[in-house]
């Protein structure tokens, strides 16, 4: 008995913690507190810039071994799956601390609080985001709406992040994606290596105009941009809704 | 007498209303590229008109068609995605099971077909394991699992949800080297098709990876078989696959042959060919067919 009621002490103690009165965080607002305990944070940013949200995610299991393991995790709202590795974070606070066979371990780095989920269980969790990560959103149909506002100050401090180079295919001359740079633009609007990129409302896309286009969508107001794509061989119209 | 009068005054009120929720009304489909057609007239592009679920194309037949042929009215509403995997992304099967509870007229009847991008959007293996970056069988079981129950929790009763086995990624890699080696491997490397089979030069590697996808639809199956016993006498479950000892007895264990794709990418069934015979397997799998036919369609 005595066991026990020490191991729920030890347990609460950083819920306990977090609970002391002006630190307690609620609802969508982020805290100076939890700002400075985040995992990744963003360099400079106030508290007023992120907001927080209740999610439920669903382990789906895991996979790898070693350095090479990751889980899969999907948000039951939007069934969005993310592939996480050891030290990743899901939103800013909530870091993958193990991966084990058919189970992990996530820390809330503003809590402290560790918790286990197994494959095909669910977690609910607070999220904590910073406005560059809600910047593109993906709900898809390969459909993203942008804030025009946030991803122009992306593109300020990350840049565009990405260029390409023209090649061919059967009657067709895409621009191959060589690299996307982490946090930029380019990443935030989900472009990835290798993407062939065809046009953009029409305009052939080439080594030359790929960052004006980009930029673009940082720049626009209340329009939408229709980029044709390749990924994985299959062509298909992404479109970002510019707000 | 009192009794058997109010039962038969139930029956006469209830039994029609049973019946016409299990007729065949409204076809929605969850699925991928293959669902949506695409490349199936050897232009890049989708062409869902001609894909083997959802087409209108007369030379394919397709499953809404098979079953318009038996009702007229009946209606159609897919919600496939090109690039859609079973377990990963905004579109994955759980996404689009989503989509479909959404509708306001919802379908009687579900096909699904995903599975193929699960593998070829995955990064090669290391040197000792080709399957080290594919999602684990219990990955992807729990990914449809969760697709399955939201459509048992929002499709009418008497509903019937088909879940077909996904195709073998290494026998479409084998049916394009058969087309044309040279142009096949140019586009698939050009346009980075499955490059985890197409760059893979290794066959045992190839086959290792093909064997996943057995597991993968092994874990389907049973999967299929728990969500049908578990929501028996709402909405049926059932799946094409039987396993892979027998070759082309489903379409999991189809071996695509060179006529089988299209000519642009190589790597998707080409409309009178693989689109139609996977409309005739999915046929036969559910509830007018046999699934003892469906060998005959892969021929």
């Amino acid at each position: 008995m005595k066991t026990q009621l020490l191991s729920f002490v030890v347990l609460a103690l950083p819920w306990l913690a977090s609970c002391n009165g002006a630190d307690l965080a609620s609802g969508a607002t982020v805290s100076e507190r939890e700002v400075s305990a985040l995992a990744v944070a963003e360099p400079g940013a106030k508290a007023t810039e992120y907001s927080a949200r209740s999610a439920t995610l669903r382990l789906f299991g895991t996979q790898g071994e070693g350095a090479a393991a990751f889980a899969t995790l999907a948000d039951t709202a939007t069934w969005d799956t993310s592939n996480v590795r050891v030290g990743e974070t899901m939103g800013r606070s909530l870091k993958l601390s193990a991966v084990r066979e058919s189970a992990i371990e996530i820390v809330d780095t503003t809590t402290n609080s560790r918790r286990t989920v197994r494959a095909g269980e669910d977690l609910t969790v607070r999220v904590i985001e910073h406005e560059f990560d809600r910047a593109a959103r993906e709900t898809g149909e390969h459909v993203f709406h942008i804030s025009a506002s946030s991803l122009a100050r992306v593109a300020s401090r990350y840049g565009i992040g990405t260029t390409c180079e023209s090649v061919e295919l059967a009657t067709y001359t895409p621009c191959k994606v060589t690299a996307v740079a982490k946090n930029s633009l380019a990443a935030r609007v989900g472009l990835q290596a290798g993407d062939l990129l065809i046009s953009a409302d029409g305009v052939t896309v080439t080594p030359d105009n790929l960052g004006a286009i980009l930029r673009g969508l940082g720049e626009s107001r209340s329009q939408s941009v229709q980029l044709t794509l390749a990924r994985g061989g299959v062509f298909f119209p992404r479109v970002y809704l510019v707000e | 007498m009192r009794l058997s009068v109010c039962l038969g005054v139930l029956s006469a009120v209830l039994l029609p209303t049973l019946a016409s929720a299990a007729d065949p009304s409204k076809l929605s489909g969850i699925g991928d590229s293959i669902s949506q057609g695409w490349g199936a007239n050897n232009f890049p592009g989708e062409h869902p008109e001609l894909g083997f679920g959802q087409g209108t194309d007369a030379t394919v037949n397709s499953l809404y068609l098979r079953y318009k042929a038996k009702n007229a009215a009946m209606t159609k509403q897919f919600v496939s995605v090109s690039g859609a995997e079973m377990v990963g992304g905004r579109d994955n099967a759980a996404g689009q099971a989503a989509r479909i509870c959404a509708m306001t007229a919802k379908p009687n009847r579900v096909v699904i077909e995903l599975g193929g991008n699960d593998v070829c959007s995955r990064d090669k293996g290391t040197t000792s394991d080709a399957t080290a970056n594919l999602y684990s069988v219990t990955t992807y079981r729990n990914a449809l699992k969760s697709a399955l129950d939201l459509l048992a929790g929002c499709l009418p009763a008497g509903s019937q949800v088909q879940v077909l086995s996904m195709p073998r990624v290494d026998y479409l890699y084998n049916a394009g080297n058969a087309k044309n080696v040279i142009t096949c491997n140019l586009v698939w490397s050009i346009a980075g098709v499955c490059r985890v089979v197409t760059g893979e030069s290794n066959a045992t590697r190839r086959a290792a990876i093909g064997a996943r996808i057995d597991q993968y639809n092994d874990g389907l199956r049973a999967e299929v078989e728990a969500a049908a016993a578990r929501y028996a006498g709402t909405v049926s479950f059932i799946t094409d696959w039987r396993g892979s000892a027998v070759s082309n007895s489903s379409v999991g264990t189809y071996k695509f042959g060179k006529d089988d794709i299209d000519s642009f990418d190589c790597f998707h069934p080409a409309k009178d060919t693989g689109q139609r015979k996977l409309a005739c397997a999915a046929w036969e799998a559910a509830e007018y067919g046999t699934l003892s036919n469906v060998p005959a369609c892969l021929k």
